[in-house]
């Protein structure tokens, strides 16, 4: 599948949706798939009919996080330093900084409806939406194994965790790659659960979510809510995960030198234990 | 005779111990000193991916020995060398601990078996991940009922994990800190045990198997990123603490207010 048909999005004002549309792979994404999913945000940003940016998805997960598949695969062991540090540069810092920086710095307000669990870069993105909504609340998880892939934190979440759980949490979390039940962060990350039964299909929940936020702004002036985020999102609070986003990349690009991550990537594949997929805690 | 503050590396894990149980794991000046020592020696320790801190019998630690406080805050403080004694005395905790605990590398868990009060309590506030023994646990921070002020950065970290709101009323009052206040917010895990060494010996096997599958280099890199706003903080704070701090114990407040609980004349909230 290509970037624009896992990633799809559709204009109806004020509500600019995008779809996680590759339900048959949990909708993994690439690096090529989060950079489209930037471009995509883009578009958004210079909609001025739009005031939210709504991420739905599909099937069982929201999203499983990186595309083990796509992770570059490590050539001959005659690369030099020098050509490993650019082929990391261009493969791991810069895309994953771009990304996350597109999401820390979007205009419209980020809303995120989880279908279902959610892994990774994409648990970072949903840690840096405004609003939060869910299917049911036991059906989520929010799972960052970045110690386990001997990576380090991505997507400003050294930031947004103890913003959002506690500082003590954050660390047992990430230090130990434990997974967030949804009903750990009820009324902290998650806004509202909706409490479907199994039966409601993604579809219905995420027309609800849609029906929810139009009742929400019924008697509110949209432009009110776009200055209110920019309010919120202070310089400062900006500022810090901006600092955040640098930092982590740079800090985790020695590890994509010396190759850990790649190693216990194709552990990962070779095992053919999704990481992301199997059971709950 | 075994030492009150000692530590063992274990694998990958550094322990500091406290142990006194027959004196609820009171603590000299000097012990808290040796703590922060050991926490330096720790981070130089490259096999070292975690420092943990246990402690022995019903108490974390009671805080600090009035007999060490009475003894380095002479009364009469008329001399240079009786002010430079307080200096040291002060001075020591607030910027060397704080500092140490700050400055650390490696995630620092706390194995919170029972009450830490005063200075012990900071150090549990200092630490990265907090285990309980069980609901009985809780933290008292006396400052206030002693005659001086917060120290080893509990300004900071009181109202970063608890909220300021909930800070000032257990620091304005020395008000306890109970379990159901901490959960979540300080403590990460109810053990739900009565045996100190069984619950020392549990997190230990607990921790040991979480870091079979995890890489130690994310684990410090991690620490370095979540640690680095509130590590600017709790520096801004050392000097901040230790200046307010000072002029207190070099007023007879506190030497007065140590040798009345010595005397058991103020019944405190223990």
């Amino acid at each position: 599948m290509r970037p624009c048909e896992k990633i799809i999005y559709e204009i109806r004002p004020p509500y600019f949706i995008i779809t996680l549309n590759s339900a048959q792979n949990y909708n993994a994404l690439s690096y090529d798939d989060y950079l489209y999913l930037t471009s995509v945000l883009e578009v958004s940003n210079n909609n001025e009919d739009c005031c939210f940016t709504v991420l739905q998805s599909t099937g069982s997960f929201f999203s499983s996080g990186a595309d083990f598949n796509s992770v570059p695969i490590e050539s001959s062991n005659d690369e030099s330093h020098t050509e490993r540090k650019k082929k990391w540069l261009e493969n791991f810092l810069c895309k994953n900084q771009y990304i996350t920086n597109a999401f820390i710095n979007h205009d419209k307000i980020l809303v995120a409806c989880l279908n279902g669990p959610v892994v990774g870069l994409s648990a970072a993105i949903v840690f840096l939406c405004d609003l939060v909504y869910c299917n049911n609340i036991n059906n989520i998880y929010f799972y960052f194994p970045f110690t386990k892939l001997g990576l380090s934190c991505e997507g400003s979440v050294s930031v947004t965790l103890p913003m959002k759980l506690s500082r003590n949490q954050s660390y047992q979390k990430l230090l130990f790659s434990e997974q967030i039940m949804g009903k750990e962060v009820l009324n902290t990350v998650i806004n509202k659960d909706f409490k479907l039964s199994k039966d409601a299909t993604v579809d219905t929940f995420n027309a609800m979510v849609l029906e929810e936020l139009s009742q929400n702004t019924k008697n509110v002036y949209l432009p009110s809510c776009l200055n209110m985020k920019k309010l919120l999102k202070t310089q400062a609070l900006v500022n810090s995960l901006n600092l955040a986003n640098s930092m982590e990349v740079h800090g985790a690009l020695p590890f994509w030198i010396n190759g850990e991550p790649q190693r216990r990537f194709k552990v990962l594949r070779e095992e053919k234990m999704k990481v992301s997929r199997k059971s709950r805690l | 005779m075994s030492e009150r503050v000692s530590y063992t590396i274990e694998g990958h894990l550094f322990i500091i111990r406290l142990n006194d149980p027959k004196r609820l794991n009171s603590l000299t000046f000097p012990d808290f000193v040796k703590i922060a020592y050991y926490l330096t020696l720790s981070n130089k320790n490259d096999d070292v991916y975690l420092t943990l801190i246990q402690s022995t019998g019903e108490f974390f630690s009671s805080g600090g020995k009035f007999e060490s406080v009475i003894d380095n805050t002479p009364r009469r403080q008329d001399t240079i060398e009786d002010i430079m004694d307080v200096l040291g005395a002060v001075a020591s905790p607030n910027v060397y601990v704080s500092n140490a605990f700050a400055m650390h590398d490696k995630p620092i868990i706390c194995c919170l078996n029972g009450p830490a009060v005063g200075l012990s309590a900071c150090l549990v506030m200092l630490s990265d991940i907090v285990y309980a023994k069980n609901d009985s646990v809780y933290l008292l921070f006396p400052f206030a009922n002693l005659g001086f002020v917060a120290e080893v950065g509990s300004s900071v970290t009181l109202a970063e994990k608890i909220g300021i709101n909930k800070a000032n009323e257990v620091l304005y009052f020395a008000k306890k800190l109970e379990f159901n206040a901490m959960i979540d917010k300080i403590i990460n895990k109810n053990y739900n045990l009565s045996d100190t060494v069984e619950f020392n010996k549990k997190i230990c096997q607990d921790v040991n198997e979480k870091l079979k599958q995890i890489n130690a280099n994310s684990l410090r890199s991690m620490k370095k990123l979540i640690n680095h706003d509130l590590k600017l903080k709790l520096v801004a704070a050392q000097s901040m603490e230790t200046t307010t701090t000072l002029p207190f114990w070099l007023s007879e407040e506190p030497y007065n207010r140590f040798k009345q609980m010595q005397q058991k004349q103020r019944r405190h909230k223990l």
